[in-house]
């Protein structure tokens, strides 16, 4: 058996991404498809191509075909197959399929969609990119990612965790680093890395705080609590709150995160610590969100920095242009005299700038 | 045949500070999981596999699983390297079950 490997042509992804940033939408377009075609992760051209015609045709009953750049969201079922597209389940507008995963999902999306319609963003890239998500890949597949066009979603192994596609938080999360991707770009390594984490952690929490209609008082600021089955039942994956404390038992061992840069993570494990130092960031987060600001005005200041962030920005880089979103929006009557002051004494209270 | 595996990431960072590992020699396996496992090697292909492919830089997959896997012995042995979206199709279910036992067998400690 061969694999199919396209180093022809191969431009890194990132770059790709750059290109499909900056490009005009031919390039756009160009960038999108050909980092398509640079991965492992979809059937082959010519499977896709079938499958495409097979909707087309109607061999696919009740699955609307997708309409590409309209925004529109496309879930798969990947019928526990370890590669994503393989049925689409449910178009843009159709009507429910009785998969409460697919179901489920599709709505979550609509929710993570407006969202950010109302920070003023077409979908993903800012485009009408169609939103793609793919729940049941894999068999007892206990993870959810971003794979650069879309979203995969396992279905757990029901003990250890709950299917990935029941959580709001981990839909906003994936989704967002899409809005990352096509945003700032931040590298997925060491404290870019961890922006990126963080960023997709505080779309994950004002998503769910939001249409549960929570106050920062009533929100738990944890990450993950909604997928732990019953072996990890009552821990979380992360703690925005106070991050180090949102998991301690014999399976994961202890949560590894720093609430504080005096704990900064530096070894080489995990991309140098994206997950992991993510929660300095998040533990900033919380408390400007708490004082006074509240998670909403503090999300739109933050989509307003991620707009202005670029690669290879740290953290005392975000530090300053999250203080400098702060400032422009106060002028633009968007948020609250002394938001400014509240959000650096946010990071202060981290140790940022360092 | 010996195997050595490790794995971190994930949507949930779990053991980002230190991969979780399994390690075993298929003699010495219980013959059902044994059998599991050299099928699940065979079926993957993984034997014909060049050791490590490089990749063309960091790919734009956020949240994947990543692995190392070690099959064989001495000068016989091959390292891979992979992720859930970068791994051949093929191959994930002998990652997703290595997975499985890594954590089964920490959970049984
Ligand atoms: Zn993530």
């Amino acid at each position: 058996m061969t694999f199919h490997r396209c180093n022809c042509h191969y431009i890194p992804p990132h770059v790709l991404g750059n290109m499909a940033k900056k490009g005009e939408p031919a390039v756009r377009q160009a960038a999108r498809s050909s980092a398509q075609h640079a991965k492992f992760s979809r059937g082959r051209r010519s499977e896709r191509a079938v499958k495409i015609s097979e909707v087309l045709s109607g061999f696919v009953a009740g699955a609307t075909a997708p309409a590409p750049g309209t925004g529109a969201r496309e879930v798969y079922d990947c019928e526990h197959e370890w590669r994503l597209r393989v049925r689409l389940a449910r178009g843009e507008g159709d009507s429910e399929t009785g998969d409460t995963d697919v179901d489920t999902v599709y709505g979550f999306a609509e929710t993570v969609r407006g969202y950010f319609a109302e920070l003023g963003r077409n979908s993903i890239d800012d485009a009408g990119m169609n939103i793609v998500l793919n729940v049941h890949v894999g068999v007892n597949y206990m993870n959810a990612f971003w794979d650069g066009d879309e979203m995969a979603f396992g279905d757990g192994d029901g003990q250890i965790f709950t299917s990935f596609a029941q959580s709001l938080d981990v839909t906003a999360h994936e989704l967002a680093h899409g809005v990352t991707q096509f945003t700032a770009n931040l590298d997925y390594y060491s404290q870019s890395g961890a922006l990126n984490e963080h960023f997709s952690d505080v779309f994950g929490t004002a998503i769910t705080q939001k249409e549960l209609n929570q106050t920062v008082d009533e929100a738990d600021w944890l990450i993950g609590n909604e997928i732990m089955g019953p072996t990890l039942y009552g821990e979380a994956l992360r703690s925005m709150k106070a991050p180090g404390t949102a998991y301690d038992n014999p399976l994961l061992g202890k949560d590894p995160q720093p609430a504080h840069m005096k704990d900064y993570y530096n070894g080489p494990n995990d991309n140098r610590g994206v997950h992991i130092n993510s929660g300095i960031m998040n533990r900033a987060f919380y408390l400007a969100a708490t004082d006074q600001i509240g998670t909403q005005d503090a999300a739109k200041i933050w989509y307003h920095a991620l707009q202005n962030l670029w690669p290879t920005a740290d953290f005392n880089d975000a530090v300053e242009i999250i203080v400098e979103s702060a400032r422009t929006l106060v002028g633009d009557g968007v948020v609250p005299e002394g938001t400014t002051q509240t959000v650096r004494l946010a990071f202060k209270d981290v140790g940022l700038p360092t | 045949m010996r195997i050595e595996f490790e794995f971190s990431g994930g949507y949930g960072g779990l053991f980002a500070a230190k991969p979780l590992g399994y390690r075993a020699d298929t003699e010495g396996l219980p013959e059902e999981l044994r059998d599991r496992l050299l099928k699940l090697i065979r079926e993957s292909g993984i034997l014909e596999l060049e050791p490590a492919p490089q990749a063309g830089g960091p790919g734009p997959q956020r949240d994947v699983f990543t692995y190392s896997l070690n099959l064989g012995e001495g000068a016989e042995a091959k390292a891979f390297a992979f992720d859930d979206a970068s791994a051949p199709p093929a191959v994930r279910p002998l990652l997703n079950a290595l997975r499985e036992l890594a954590m089964a067998e920490r959970l049984r400690r």
